[in-house]
């Protein structure tokens, strides 16, 4: 719609234009017209106007000079004749030079012809009447002059009404003209004015459009702002979830460690019960037969061979060395189910819930548990050393620290195998711990391979990993730096050395986030 | 019968202490070593001949199924068994390439002596 409307207003804008020039170009004829009239033809129409007037005059004076007695009158009549004569001459000699058409040369020919003949025989009877022959002079002038002049008069009539004619068909054309001009100036005004008014309208128009759009834009912007504030109580919700997704991933990917850890105690608390129990029903016929001995004795009977048998039995089931077994699958057992509940309390505290509150954590104990729980992951490839400082509580999320420290671990372990590749020395891994003024650290240093300088900047990013698939998802450090950072105001950091290792550090405000 | 001479992988002691004290009743028919490494295995391996390897899957050094891969090669005439808790597939699909036989940690005796005594006509209980 928008397209038709400009091409309308195209086509009356050229149509405006086009009258418009043509307008203008008829008014400059217009003008070139009117400067002919005023400056050729009026002037001739005037000129032939007082020459008329003059050969009336001198036509008068002509037959004056007929009727005049004296000398001295009848020079004065010649001389205003001869004045007048001249003053024709001179008009005649201005027109002679300015004639434009063929018509115009006839027509002034003719007066040219028939003044000659006037001025021939006005001279004739000038010398007549000069001379005295008075007769033959009136004679001369109603016989050549009169008629001469009638003629000359005539003549000049005809090339004055043929001037005359001709200014007016100018004056007229130049009426003409100046009609139609006023009518395209009137059709150009009025047409401005449809034009202006049309785009007056379609200004308020499209500033109503653009008012329109500024209100909805700001409608808009508002929706977006809730969107957007919705949006963030998502993100901050779905955070939330990605931080729990990624500890059950955290903890399943270690539970089968954990079951593993588990296990090994289970299984030898379980042999050594067994054997416990499979020794004790031996032990009982052996005390059975202690008790045998003991009535013989005290019946006074004969002991000898019950003790003789007896030997035998002690012999049989290695008494000996059953004295010695039985403390030790004792200590055993209470050895494996110590390491059973050591795991089930720190799988415990670390599986809290994420708390709302801030509590006091015991720092150094979080980090026994971290250790315990990921046990499985770093045994085979690395030692483990802690060297745990003297900590006040801090005021955390328990479970929160927990997650990134395990995440942290977990990475040292992966990083040890990675560089040991199956073979290679056992690593090593330091967990300090560290009071420094009102901040708590704790680093996590390995004997791994070391972060390759090119990847550094990004190993924060969430779903960043350099782990094979089904070993890492890329979100422990960024989940770790999210629950350092943010969730506490604490800094997470880290340096590496490639080839020598990675040391990550937590530093944790002792009061809790600032906030 | 000569007692059956079985040599027990892991890097517990305290499981190879279990199990000796768990094989307590077959003290005279079975003749137990233990080792806590691959090397220490294979080491004990060259110096008598031993009817079943036991071994764990996971131990620091040579896990349990090169060891037992070496002693396919080496002694192929030896019943390898693993005695593990892993649940790693790709581990266990390795292991198993190499085993004559698997026992799941924690076991009881009857399936540990199952283990050992299949295919050697020695009595299992």
């Amino acid at each position: 719609m928008s397209a038709k409307l400009s091409l309308g207003f195209a086509v009356l804008v050229a149509g405006l234009v086009g009258i418009g020039w043509s307008g203008l170009s008829r008014m400059s004829r217009i003008n070139d017209d009117l400067e002919h009239i005023v400056k050729r033809r009026w002037p001739n129409v005037r000129i032939a106007e007082e020459a008329l007037d003059l050969m009336n005059e001198n036509s008068r004076i002509s037959l004056e000079m007929c009727l005049v007695e004296g000398r001295d009158e009848l020079a004065t009549l010649i001389d205003r004749q001869e004045r007048n004569r001249e003053r024709i001459t001179s008009f005649m000699k201005r027109i002679g030079q300015d004639l434009d058409s063929v018509e115009a040369r006839e027509l002034f020919g003719a007066v040219v012809v028939s003044r000659q003949r006037y001025v021939e025989s006005f001279t004739g009877a000038r010398q007549a009447l000069q001379a005295g022959q008075r007769e033959r002079g009136r004679q001369i002038v109603r016989a050549e002059v009169v008629p001469a002049l009638d003629e000359l008069r005539r003549a000049w009539r005809a090339y004055f009404s043929f001037e005359n004619q001709l200014m007016n068909q100018a004056a007229e054309t130049s009426a003409e003209n100046y009609q139609s001009t006023r009518r395209s100036g009137v059709v150009v005004i009025v047409g401005s004015a449809v034009f202006a008014m049309l785009l007056a309208l379609l200004v308020t128009h499209h500033l109503d459009i653009a008012f329109g759009q500024l209100r909805h834009a700001k409608d808009q912007a508002e929706a977006t702002n809730r969107a957007l504030s919705a949006e963030m109580q998502a993100r901050a919700r779905m955070e939330l979830q990605l931080r729990q997704a990624q500890k059950l991933e955290a903890v399943g990917r270690l539970a089968s460690g954990v079951a593993h850890e588990i296990n090994t105690p289970v299984q030898f608390v379980n042999d050594s019960v067994h054997f416990l129990q499979e020794v004790l029903g031996d032990l009982t016929g052996l005390l059975q037969q202690y008790a045998e001995l003991r009535a013989a004795v005290l019946d006074g009977g004969s002991a000898e061979e019950r003790a003789r048998a007896l030997a035998a039995a002690e012999q049989a089931l290695d008494l000996s060395l059953l004295q010695k077994r039985i403390p030790e699958a004792m200590q055993r057992s209470i050895d494996g189910l110590g390491r059973i509940a050591g795991i089930v309390r720190a799988m415990k505290e670390f599986g809290h819930p994420d708390e709302t509150e801030m509590a006091p954590l015991d720092l150094n104990r979080a980090v026994g548990n971290t250790l315990t729980i990921a046990r499985h992951e770093y045994r085979y490839v690395a030692d483990v050393r802690t060297d745990l400082g003297e900590l006040p509580e801090v005021r955390c999320h328990a479970g929160q620290i927990g997650q990134a420290l395990l995440n942290l671990v977990v990475n040292a372990a992966h990083a040890v195998a990675e560089a040991r590749r199956g073979e290679g020395p056992r690593g090593l891994i330091t967990v300090a711990t560290r009071h420094e003024g009102a901040f708590a650290e704790i680093s996590v240093a390995d004997t791994g391979g070391g972060i390759p300088a090119a990847i550094r900047d990004r190993i924060f990013d969430p779903f960043f990993t350099t782990k094979e698939v089904g070993r890492g998802t890329g979100q422990g450090l960024a989940i770790a730096r999210a629950v350092v950072v943010e969730r506490h105001g604490g800094e997470l950091t880290f340096e590496s050395d490639e080839g020598r290792g990675t040391t990550f550090l937590i530093r944790l405000p002792i009061a809790g986030r600032a906030a | 019968m000569s007692r059956r001479r079985i040599l027990f992988v892991d890097d517990e002691l305290q499981v190879l202490e279990g199990l000796r004290d768990l094989l307590w009743r077959h003290r005279r028919q079975l003749e137990l070593h233990f080792a806590t490494g691959g090397n220490a295995a294979l080491l004990a391996l060259r110096q008598k001949p031993f009817d079943v390897v036991v071994a764990d899957l996971r131990m620091p050094g040579m896990d349990g199924a090169t060891l037992l891969e070496r002693v396919q090669q080496e002694h192929p005439g030896v019943r390898r068994i693993i005695l593990s808790g892993e649940a790693e597939r790709a581990t266990m699909q390795r292991a198993l390439g190499v085993a004559d036989g698997f026992v799941g940690k924690p076991c009881d005796l009857s399936v540990l002596l199952a283990a050992i005594a299949t295919g050697s006509g020695w009595p299992t209980q």
